[in-house]
């Protein structure tokens, strides 16, 4: 497929992304994570087993590695669905998880060729600068966070109780024709602020007073950054490597209840509680996705054959306590009735790292002037990075095998048919099975919480289908 | 820029992936909290069965006490036979604090199912609760029933007189029916009595369990083959703690603690009597009682009223005991004006792996414990405070007005891991002294009983 840049393109080129980033700085979506990390981005990686740093080239890119943007040579659009449905168990009951569906989408656009540079007698090109535009739309919902009492048993990795909106705006250069770099930033809008109270009494001397409240927040952004490389150091070799920031939501929101004196009895002259302020303060962490770095590789076997392999570090060990964690002071005339009560800190999760390896296949057997068929597989195996739940924590994470497979259907040369859309036409599908194996929480004192003993793990299905179009 | 043919189809592409993910079913989505499991930890529920009262009322219809009368009903126990829920009780009365009490055994069917009105689980007696005879007249006192069927016999081990010994009784399976089970044969010999230093001469509210998980060296007892395990109060009336035995066929029993000491249970005078309890009061915030003058120079704390179940975790089996904290001898009935000493007894929890090691769930008194409170399980823990003496965190009342005291548990695991149920006793001074006046319509006109009872709670998934 040959670049061919237009006026018309060029400028869709320069509006286009001037208006990405007005959405960016709008909108609330976070770099890609949890359904991402889980589910994938396009069916034809997905059914890879996402093991594709090292190969990646359209608007998967995105999220495996920007790099592979700039490999594009023509605009692409791609929409894409997909239905995770969970069965998680824990002592044989299931216990209800919700299912996790939405639509992948995005654009490519042709990279714009700035041709060589040279330094010195050396000359470094051609270079080309490609973008794009992806998200991911949770379709039940724009997003959801559910904070849950910490000592509640929950699956970690494949709960679905943290879901939103993923918007991504990538960028990536050609420095040689063998070697691609990328990179994408994204924003989480961050909260914190909450109500302040003053509760009056009903006296004469207050009248034309009253009880009363304001609510006062703030939101900043708060910046993530993604980046990514791709090599072919040797015809049919590819290398690639991505690093994804660690994505972490806070929120903060305090509570203060001014109290005036309490005179209780209307006839008596003096107060019997004086001035009393209550402070709350609670602070929450939602939407945790590790750091990660993916090494990749691939190997082309000719036409009808590629075969790849990823090492992904995740960085588990910075994942915090996820339940509202709150102080509460009293001071002033309250501070006499009521207790100050301790506020014990929650235990710490203790996660650790963890390497997941993943290998794909895609077999072309049916190569034709007019259609392609294509096989894909995959397989990745996720360890829990959670230690076992012998005592309060009760955050249950199984050791993971992901199975995936699934089809492509490239229909080639169908301008003459289909005037608009330049080709190919690329319908993929895919199937993920994870297989959760059967985890242990034997506790140190089985009366020490309300759940005791555990056996737990279970299964997800993923299904999907992806639709590309070329111009 | 230039409008071009592709154009409009990009557009509805982006509209398209814009619009989807504002649709959906708002609310009532799953979030992966059914069916979670339950240690029989709770947290328990009591369920309301006089709606029109402005606090909860939680005294079972049938086995409440009417403010008319002077006998109280205690010391529940429950079997769950052929699919029935049988219950058996004591039925106590006393002319004075200082007079023995009175007290016969009475046995009855418990229907629990779906709530209606204010509750989620219904529990009513199902007919009319019979004494039960013994064959022999084993006194005028025979209370704290534990009940179970073990090796083609039910059997039953109760508390005779005001904690004279512990006497055995059994009945045939054909004796002991859904529809009846009140005919039992008395064993002539007492089962236990108080011959330990630490008894102070009275025993009593034994609980028994047939079970696997002992201690008994594989010498004694093949592993693998159940025994039957004794749970009992000594020093029933002042520093009550909770004792253990042992035995092979339910009729000789052989006293025992962690430090390996044993003694016969049913000699007066045995060669021992060094044998210690295997539980005793030592969680500050709530198995002792603070206004007792002599805290802080002497030992005021109590445990008692045992009752264990053998619960099976997917990974083991173990053992939990339900107990009384804070209750010296029996609950009295509610009185007005309340008299000005009273304590605040609750319901806590412990676990053993042996049966004679036991550890308690944790509490506030524990400072280096990151987490919840667990103990006591069954209590009220008013946020006021207005005795300063008292340690901080303690869930005792500030005045005996306000005293609500739940004593002498029976749980039953119905469904494993799954749901639990509770019967207790109960006295309630707020009911008495503030409650009848917040019904509607008052109290002496919608029927409820007021302050004493057995009340029923449930702890996990409703399976019905």
């Amino acid at each position: 497929m040959r670049t061919n840049v237009r006026h018309g393109s060029c400028g869709f080129l320069v509006v286009g992304p001037l208006l990405l980033v007005a959405l960016v700085i709008s909108s609330p979506g976070p770099l890609p994570a949890n359904p991402l990390d889980n589910y994938g981005f396009g069916s034809k990686w997905v059914a890879m087993g996402g093991a594709v740093t090292a190969i990646v080239d359209d608007v998967g890119a995105m999220y495996y590695n920007p790099a592979g943007l700039v490999r594009a040579e023509s605009v692409q659009v791609s929409i894409g669905y997909f239905f995770a449905d969970p069965t998680l168990k824990i002592n044989g009951y299931e216990i209800g998880e919700d299912a996790v569906s939405g639509i992948n989408a995005g654009f490519v656009t042709p990279p714009m060729n700035f041709g060589t540079i040279k330094i010195g007698s050396r000359e470094i090109g051609p270079i080309k600068m490609g973008g794009g535009g992806g998200l991911h739309i949770p379709d039940k919902r724009v997003a959801r966070t559910l904070a849950i009492p910490y000592d509640q048993p929950t699956f970690v990795l494949y709960g679905a109780r943290n879901q939103r909106m993923v918007l991504m705006t990538p960028f990536s250069f050609q420095i040689f024709p063998w070697l691609q770099v990328g990179a994408m930033v994204s924003m989480h809008m961050r909260t914190s602020g909450g109500p302040e109270f003053v509760i009056r009494e009903n006296r004469p001397e207050n009248r034309g007073l009253w009880s009363e409240g304001s609510i006062s927040t703030t939101q900043r952004p708060s910046f993530f950054a993604s980046a990514g490389v791709e090599a072919q150091p040797m015809k049919n070799l590819h290398l690639g490597f991505c690093y994804r920031g660690k994505n972490e939501v806070v929120y903060k929101i305090p509570m203060k209840v001014h109290i005036e004196p309490l005179h209780i009895s209307p006839e008596l002259p003096f107060p019997l509680l004086g001035e009393s302020l209550i402070d709350m303060n609670t602070v929450v962490y939602s939407f945790f996705a590790p750091e990660q770095f993916s090494f990749g590789a691939g190997y082309d076997f000719g036409k009808r054959c590629t075969l790849t392999l990823d090492l992904t570090l995740e960085r588990w060990s910075a994942f915090r306590q996820p339940a509202p964690e709150g102080a509460t002071l009293f001071s002033g005339g309250i501070a006499v009735l009521v207790p100050q009560n301790p506020n014990y800190p929650l235990p710490p999760p203790d996660f650790h790292d963890i390497v997941t390896p993943a290998v794909g296949v895609e077999v072309r057997p049916f190569l034709y002037p007019h259609w392609e068929l294509v096989f894909r597989g995959g397989y990745r195996y996720k360890p829990s990075p959670a230690p076992e739940a012998t005592g309060w924590n009760n955050f249950l994470a199984n050791d993971t095998h992901i199975f995936s497979g699934g089809l492509g259907l490239n229909l080639v040369q169908v301008e003459d048919t289909l005037k608009v859309i330049r080709g190919p036409v690329r319908l993929d599908v895919h199937v993920q099975y994870f297989w959760l194996t059967e985890g242990r929480a034997l506790k140190e004192n089985p009366v020490a919480d309300a759940y005791g003993d555990m056996v737990f793990g279970g299964s997800v299905i993923n299904a999907g289908a992806t639709l590309t179009l070329e111009f | 820029m230039y409008l071009t043919k592709r154009s409009p189809a990009l557009v509805f592409l982006l509209a398209t992936a814009l619009g989807c993910g504002l649709l959906g079913d708002p609310g009532g989505e799953p979030q992966g909290n059914r069916n979670l499991p339950g240690s029989g930890v709770g947290r328990f529920v009591k369920q309301d069965f006089y709606c029109d009262a402005e606090f909860v009322q939680p005294f079972v219809p049938g086995l409440e006490d009417p403010v008319d009368e002077s006998w109280m009903t205690g010391e529940p126990c429950m079997v769950l036979q052929d699919g029935v829920i049988r219950v058996w009780v004591e039925r106590r009365k006393r002319s004075n604090p200082g007079q023995a009490w009175v007290s016969s055994i009475h046995t009855g069917v418990l229907r629990v199912g779906r709530g209606t009105e204010c509750r989620d689980v219904d529990a009513r007696l199902d007919g009319p609760l019979r004494e039960i005879s013994f064959g022999a007249d084993p006194g005028p006192q025979a209370g704290a029933p534990t009940v179970l069927r073990s090796e083609g016999l039910y059997r039953m081990w109760f508390t005779q007189g005001d904690g004279e010994a512990i006497r055995y009784a059994y009945a045939r399976e054909a004796d002991c029916t859904p529809a009846d089970c009140s005919t039992w044969t008395l064993h002539p010999e007492p089962a236990l009595v108080p011959n330990q230093d630490w008894e102070r001469g009275t025993v009593g509210s034994p609980s028994v369990v047939y079970t696997a998980v002992h201690h008994l060296p594989g010498e004694l007892v093949r592993p693998g083959t159940p025994v039957y395990l004794m749970y009992y109060d000594g020093d029933v009336y002042q520093d009550r703690a909770i004792g253990h035995a042992w035995s092979l066929d339910g009729m000789t029993w052989i006293k025992a603690d962690p430090q390996g000491n044993e003694a016969e249970a049913s000699t007066p005078a045995p060669a021992a009597r060094g044998v210690q309890p295997v539980l005793r009061a030592d969680q500050t915030n709530w198995e002792f009682w603070y206004p007792d003058p002599s805290y802080g120079s002497r030992y005021v704390g109590t445990v008692g009223q045992p009752h264990v179940i053998v619960h099976r975790t997917p990974l083991r089996t173990i053992l939990l005991m339900y107990y009384t904290g804070n209750l010296a001898g029996k609950l009295e009935r509610p009185v007005k004006p309340p008299p000005p000493q009273g304590r605040d007894a609750s319901i806590g929890i412990a676990y053993s792996e042996d049966g004679v090691i036991w550890e308690k769930a944790p509490s506030y008194s524990e400072r280096d414990v990151i987490a919840l409170e667990i103990n006591p399980i069954m209590a009220e823990k008013l946020a006021i405070v207005i005795d300063l003496d008292k340690p901080e965190e303690s869930v005792n009342v500030f005045s005996t007005f306000f005293i609500i005291n739940e004593a002498a548990p029976a749980v039953l695991e119905l469904v494993p891991n799954q749901f639990f149920i509770m019967l207790w006793e109960q006295t309630d001074h707020v009911n008495l002294n503030v409650a009848p006046g917040l019904a509607v319509p008052p109290a002496e006109e919608s029927g409820y009983p007021g302050s004493s009872g057995i009340g029923f709670a449930y702890a996990g998934n409703i399976p019905f």
